[in-house]
This record gives structure tokens, C-alpha cells and sequence, in this order.
């Protein structure tokens, strides 16, 4: 195609430009997307370590025990349950506290309360968690139900905030992209104003004309998008180097973009590239 | 082929370039259009190519009235127009060979049939084989005309507008582009010219529209 030829041979200054300034901003947000993702398996992992503890009256006859482990093996998203003494968890806790407690071993059995320890089949919502953490408090014997549910929930809004936060990050660069492929295929159009004259007075179409444009603006935005994928990536390793050893064993593994989501930012740079490239001829019809 | 009824045009600041002009062009006529500088010579050609529109009057060409054509319409009917200018008006980022073949290319021309027309067509208006693959600006004004005419007569265009075509060449170049231009009109093209020369108009003997001030003050049939 011809217009295409006259396009690719006008200078590349302008649309080099234009390609490393949306390259820079797709960046920034695949950081952002970068730490989201990471930030979901975090919390994933969380929820699959995620134990209930049902803390028992005191003093329950072993058959109530038994009744209570049995209704809790009921609910279908329990998988495991355990029953552990007030003098098991009295040794637990202080195993677990080492030298810190030297000296009060003596401590009362009765402070530790017996409870029932329970595990799941596979993570739940929070919702889920929630509603089952309140069935088990019902189960007469039972006095208080611990899950860890209120740093799950924190966890997830904090996660369904930055969520709302990528929308619209992604709406800004969706707008960025556009006006940055826009302007920089703009100037270009103005540069080329008398040749597309031309090319008027030999009887171009509309589409002869902006063709060009519009592929040329799809190809500024896909690279734009495929330079900040490298960028992000060079980040990345960066950033994993700097995490001390120390933290690692509490982290999930660590990825980069998922490949649906480095083609969604290629899929955003190319389509907005090439609504900016139609935008570019906009009004320039004569 | 052209009528022209009535054709007026006043630019922002009230210039005005075209006041109530009226002629018509035979088929295969070969007309000069000729007049001091602004006097309408260019606005009458650029209203004729509907590169500009009219505040009044109407043009028909081949029983159409052009003036009133949509934007699909006018595409359509600039294909059947070769033009050619002044300051030549090539594409300087594309060679010789691509600028001729860009109007065929438009027209939707075989593609496997282009290089053979374009070919041909520079070898009539008598350039070289090797420029083909030059770009403009390394080609003289004489060659670089000769790329415009054979890009405008390229698809065979019933009609041909030149504006001042010799207006940027010596005497001797002007007299060869002026033969080719009799040659192409010998086709059966009708060709319409914009000069302000008056030695081209005696030693060719054509037709001539005289335009002052945006009005027809004579019309001479040789």
C-alpha cells in the first residue's frame, strides 16, 4: 500500500517519541498490575494455610466431644478435624514461647482451654468463612470460633481497592496512549498535509488515506506496549534481587505477568494506538 | 464534456476570484486559460477539480452536475481527471515508478497490470528507465513534469487540468512538455490549461478562454 509506504518513509523522530512515551506509562502500570498479581498469591497462600480453632467450654463430658466433632465433620467444606486437650495446648504454648516463660510451667491446665482444631478441603471466600465460622459458633459446647477472617477481609479489600485503582489506572492509560498516538500521528498528518492533498486530487479514499494512520498508531501502541513489558520485567528481577532471604520463606513464589495479562497490556496498546491513529485524521476529511 | 454556468467565488476578506463565469468544453478540446495573475485562472481550475466549491453556480461534467456530488461521489469522479501543476506536486518519498502508479493503485488497477502501464507511460512522455527508481528530487524540473503528466494520464482520464505546467521550466523545456501535451490531446483527452505565456497560446493556436478579474473577457476559436 502506498499511503502506507509514504507514512513508513517521513521521520521516525516523532514516532520514536511517541513509542518510548507509551512505553514509559504502560510501565508504570504493568509495575502496578505486577504487584497486584503478586499480591493475590500472597493472600491465596494465605487462604490455603487458613485453620479454624473452635475454643470448647470447660469441663465438656468426652461423648459432648465427640458430638461436637462429629457435627463439625458434617459441614461439607471441612476436611479434617482435631481435638487437642487443655494440657496439649498448654505444652504447644509453651514449646512455642521457649525460654521466654522459664519458670512458669506451673501455670493452671484450666487457663488453656480445650478446643478443636479444623481444617479445610479447599480455601474459601471470605463470605464462605465468615458463614461457616458462624454455624460452628451454634454448635452448643462451642465457645469462640478463630479463623484469622478479619485479616483475610482487610486483605481483600485492600486487594478489591487496588483492583479499582488498575481500573482506572487502566482508563488513564487508555487515554494517555490515545492522545500520545493522536498527537504524535498528528504532527505527522500536518507534515504530510500536502501529499494527502495530493493524494485527494487523485481521487484517495477516505480509508486509502487514514488506513495508514490507523495501522501506524496500532503499531506505536503495541510496541509502546511490548518496550514497558520488557521494562517491567527488567524491574522485576530487580526488584526480586533486592528482597532480603529472610521474607522469602513467607512469600509465595514470586511471578511475573501472567500471559493473559502481558496480551491484555498488548491488546490496550494496540487498540488505543489505533483509535489515536483514527483520531489523528479526524476532521481532516476534505 | 464541461459546462460551466454561472461560476462564482469570493475568498474570506471578500476577494473575489470568480464572478458569474460561463463556457463549455468539447470532448477532445484542447483549451487555454489565460489571464494576468489573479485574474482566476488556478481558483477555475481548482473549482472544476472540486478541490475548492463554488458560493455560485454549477459545473456538469459528462451530464453530472459535479457541484452536488457527495464525498463518495467526488472520489469517483477525481479519477477521471489528471492534473498537473505548476510546482509539479510529486510525492517526494516515493520514487518515480510508485508516484505514476499511485493513481492506478488508487483507481483499484490490476496490480500485476501496473508495472506495464506505468512502464509504458513514462516511456512515452520520454523519460529513462533509469530514473524510474529515483526519487524527485534528484530528477530536473523537465523531468520531474514529465513524472507529473505521465502520472496524470497514466489511467487514461478523459480529462486533463494543468495549471501553469511550464510556468517553472526554460523555453526549450516548455516547448517539449507543450508537445506532449499536444500528443496526449491527439489521443482524444481534452485538455484544459492554465498559462499566463502568451508565446505558448500564439505558437500553439488553441483555444482561449482570457479571464480579468475573475470574469471571461474573451473566448478566441483558432
Amino acid at each position: 500500500m502506498r499511503g502506507f509506504k509514504i507514512l513508513r518513509r517521513s521521520s521516525k523522530g516523532p514516532q520514536i517519541v511517541g513509542i518510548l512515551t507509551i512505553g514509559l506509562a504502560f510501565t508504570i502500570f504493568s509495575v502496578f498490575l505486577l504487584g497486584i498479581e503478586n499480591f493475590q498469591g500472597i493472600i491465596s497462600k494465605w487462604q490455603q494455610g487458613i485453620e479454624i480453632l473452635c475454643y470448647l467450654e470447660p469441663d465438656l463430658p468426652d461423648f459432648k466431644i465427640k458430638e461436637i466433632l462429629d457435627r463439625i465433620k458434617n459441614e461439607p467444606p471441612i476436611s479434617e478435624t482435631k481435638y487437642v486437650s487443655s494440657k496439649e495446648v498448654k505444652e504447644e504454648f509453651l514449646k512455642e514461647a521457649g525460654n521466654l516463660l522459664q519458670g512458669f510451667e506451673d501455670f493452671e491446665e484450666e487457663l488453656f482451654p480445650n478446643l478443636i482444631e479444623v481444617k479445610l478441603k479447599k480455601p474459601l471466600t471470605v463470605q464462605e468463612l465468615k458463614a461457616l465460622a458462624l454455624r460452628l459458633q451454634d454448635i452448643p459446647g462451642i465457645r469462640e470460633v478463630q479463623y484469622g477472617g478479619k485479616w483475610l477481609e482487610r486483605a481483600y479489600e485492600s486487594l478489591n481497592f487496588l483492583k479499582g485503582l488498575l481500573l482506572v489506572g487502566g482508563l488513564l492509560l487508555f487515554g494517555i496512549t490515545l492522545f500520545i498516538s493522536a498527537n504524535t500521528l498528528k504532527l505527522v498528518f500536518y507534515q504530510r498535509k500536502e501529499e494527502i492533498e495530493i493524494l485527494r486530487l487523485m481521487g484517495a479514499s477516505e480509508s486509502f488515506i487514514k488506513t495508514p494512520f490507523i495501522l501506524e498508531g496500532a503499531f506505536q501502541g503495541a510496541l509502546g506496549a511490548i518496550l514497558s513489558l520488557a521494562l517491567s520485567y527488567l524491574i522485576f528481577g530487580f526488584l526480586h534481587s533486592k528482597i532480603p532471604i529472610w521474607v522469602l520463606p513467607y512469600l509465595p513464589e514470586l511471578k511475573f505477568l501472567s500471559l493473559k495479562t502481558m496480551l491484555s497490556i498488548l491488546g490496550l496498546g494496540l487498540f488505543s494506538g489505533m483509535i489515536g491513529g483514527w483520531v489523528s485524521c479526524v476532521g481532516s476529511s476534505s | 464534456m464541461i459546462q460551466v454556468y454561472g461560476l462564482s467565488k469570493t475568498y474570506p476578506g471578500g476577494i473575489k476570484a470568480l464572478e458569474g463565469v460561463s463556457f463549455s468544453v468539447n470532448k477532445g478540446e484542447f483549451v487555454f486559460v489565460t489571464g494576468p495573475s489573479g485574474a482566476g485562472k488556478t481558483t477555475l481550475l481548482r473549482l472544476i477539480l472540486l478541490a475548492e466549491k463554488p458560493d455560485r453556480g454549477e459545473i456538469i461534467f459528462e451530464g453530472v452536475n459535479i457541484t452536488r456530488l457527495g464525498r463518495k461521489a467526488i472520489h469517483q469522479f477525481r479519477r477521471k481527471i489528471g492534473f498537473v501543476f505548476q510546482d509539479f506536486k510529486l510525492i517526494p518519498r516515493l520514487t518515480v515508478f510508485e508516484n505514476v502508479a499511485l493513481p492506478l493503485e488508487i483507481s483499484g488497477y490490476p496490480l500485476k497490470k501496473v508495472k506495464k502501464r506505468v512502464e509504458q507511460v513514462l516511456m512515452l512522455v520520454g523519460l529513462d528507465n533509469k530514473l524510474f527508481n529515483q526519487l524527485p528530487p534528484a530528477l530536473s524540473g523537465g523531468e520531474q513534469q514529465r513524472v507529473a503528466i505521465a502520472r496524470a494520464i497514466v489511467s487514461n482520464p478523459p480529462l486533463i487540468i494543468a495549471d501553469e505546467p511550464t510556468g517553472n521550466l526554460d523555453p526549450d523545456l516548455t516547448v517539449e512538455i507543450m508537445n506532449l501535451f499536444d500528443k496526449i490531446n491527439l489521443t482524444g483527452t481534452t485538455l484544459i490549461v492554465a498559462t499566463h505565456d502568451r508565446s505558448i497560446i500564439e505558437r500553439y493556436r488553441k483555444r482561449t478562454i482570457f479571464l480579468h478579474k475573475g470574469r471571461i473577457v474573451g473566448d478566441e476559436r483558432f
